[in-house]
């Protein structure tokens, strides 16, 4: 997931491909890449939603002793 | 009769000194009714009461001025003072020289004068708010394990964003030692640095149980935050200092999930419409170029060639035309020429002479005899005549 966007990023790219792809002076070649690369994250994004499960923990400890992360209950 | 009688004043003099020298100067705890603030004097009068008795007060005005809070009817204060016995209605009151609130009185004052400090020192500042992250995936929460807040907090936000992690520091949330807890799980979380946003929540209460929420160590510890906080301590109607100094506050801890992200349907939608929109604008930029494409061909500059060629046609064709007219004319001239040739050649032949009466004459091999040395006598000659041809011998020959 190192190379993966965050949502957050992703949605920024997404605005910024709409962006450029509303404006005059995108090539056609660079207009289907831009298409390309913009369905891809979308579905990405998707997925990000639909697919990732989040999880609830506990976090005890202190900057001192170190901190440690448990499942809550 | 045994002593002589004592006069009022007398008598009122002896209460007088009694009550001033031997209870004198008193704190008294009771409920505030019949609260008059004389307008000209600014004098305030008052009675304070519990369930079986009653005291008059009289704060003076130069007294009350020492007032950090409006006393109202029904209210629960203490007065500090002296005992006086006022001799013309022969009645005792509470000269009241200090005037403060008394249990949950007491806790609203404190509380509005740390706001009022607070305020001052600017941590409830606008620009001082750092905005909350849009898509957090991490979020760590301060609230109490127990309790409905965490359970209520855990499934809304499960429910709208089921991707976010969530990252519990349990505290005590009321009662002695709870604002401790709460300023240095905000310090952990700080530390610890995994989360994108803080919620620091617990569910409704009286003024007491909110109170931790009220200290000063939680709001410094809530300002001096890197990440972001949200509070949402409580119910709608209850704000504490927290929620001021938040980033931004939450009314219930539901509403605080609410506030932490956007709902899964609306994200799912926002995404189908940006899909939309990028079909769109490719779509639309494809129109464009061909229009541009168009527009391009249709300039001058590339109507010209085809001007041209058609210019060319149409020469071409008008050229051809010409040819063909004059090659139908030469060929007409040629026609003229041979018909007149062949009247001249018509004129000249043979025939022509043979039909006046002459005819020719040929040897057997076909030589054309043209003088008489060309024959001896004996030879036979061809005749050719107009019509027909015959066939004659020599019988003489003469030389002119």
């Amino acid at each position: 997931m190192e190379n993966k966007p965050t949502f957050e990023n992703g949605l920024k790219r997404l605005d910024e491909i709409v962006q450029r792809l509303s404006s005059e002076d995108v090539s056609l070649n660079e207009s289907f890449k831009l298409y390309e690369e913009g369905v891809k994250l979308v579905d990405y994004c998707t997925r990000l939603l639909t697919e990732f499960e989040g999880k609830v923990k506990k976090l005890s400890g202190d900057s001192e002793s170190g901190f440690n992360v448990e499942p809550f209950e | 009769m045994g002593e002589a009688p004592l006069t009022i004043s007398e008598l009122t003099d002896r209460v007088k000194d009694l009550i001033e020298d031997s209870i004198g100067v008193v704190n008294v705890i009771g409920e505030i009714s019949n609260y008059t603030h004389h307008r000209t004097s600014g004098h305030r009068y008052f009675t304070l009461k519990d369930e079986s008795a009653q005291l008059r007060c009289v704060f003076f005005r130069w007294r009350a001025s020492s007032l950090d809070f409006d006393p109202e009817d029904g209210m629960s204060v203490i007065a500090s003072g002296k005992l006086t016995v006022y001799k013309p209605y022969g009645s005792y009151q509470l000269d009241v020289n200090r005037l403060f609130p008394a249990g949950a009185g007491a806790l609203d004052l404190a509380f509005r004068k740390l706001k009022e400090k607070l305020f001052k020192e600017g941590l409830f500042a606008e620009e001082h708010k750092r905005p909350l992250p849009e898509y957090p995936l991490s979020v760590g929460v301060i609230t109490s394990a127990e309790g409905a807040a965490v359970r209520d907090f855990i499934r809304t936000l499960h429910r709208r964003a089921p991707w976010i992690n969530i990252i519990i520091r349990p505290t005590r949330v009321q009662g002695e030692g709870a604002a401790e807890d709460l300023a240095s799980a905000i310090e952990d979380f700080n530390s610890y640095e995994k989360v994108d946003l803080i919620v620091i929540t617990r569910g409704g209460g009286s003024l007491e149980d909110l109170w931790a929420f009220n200290e000063e160590i939680v709001a410094y510890a809530v300002y001096n935050s890197q990440i972001p906080i949200i509070s949402a301590v409580g119910h709608e109607i209850d704000f504490t200092i927290c929620d001021f100094v938040a980033d931004a506050r939450a009314a219930t801890p539901t509403a605080a999930a609410e506030l932490v992200s956007y709902d899964k349907s609306l994200l799912e939608a926002n995404l189908n419409r940006i899909q939309t929109d990028l079909f769109k604008s490719l779509v639309s930029i494809l129109d464009s170029k061909k229009l541009r494409l168009k527009s391009i061909a249709d300039h001058r500059a590339f109507q010209k060639p085809i001007n041209l060629l058609s210019q060319s046609s149409i020469r071409l064709d008008h050229l051809s035309e010409r040819l063909t007219e004059v090659i139908a004319n030469k060929m007409e001239a040629k026609r003229v020429r041979v018909q007149s040739l062949h009247r001249q050649l018509k004129a000249v032949s043979p025939k022509n002479t043979l039909s006046r009466g002459y005819s020719i004459c040929s040897k057997e091999d076909g030589e054309i005899i043209k003088s008489s040395s060309m024959v001896n006598i004996g030879d036979a000659v061809n005749l050719m005549f107009a019509e027909g041809k015959a066939k004659a011998g020599i019988l003489e020959t003469k030389e002119n």
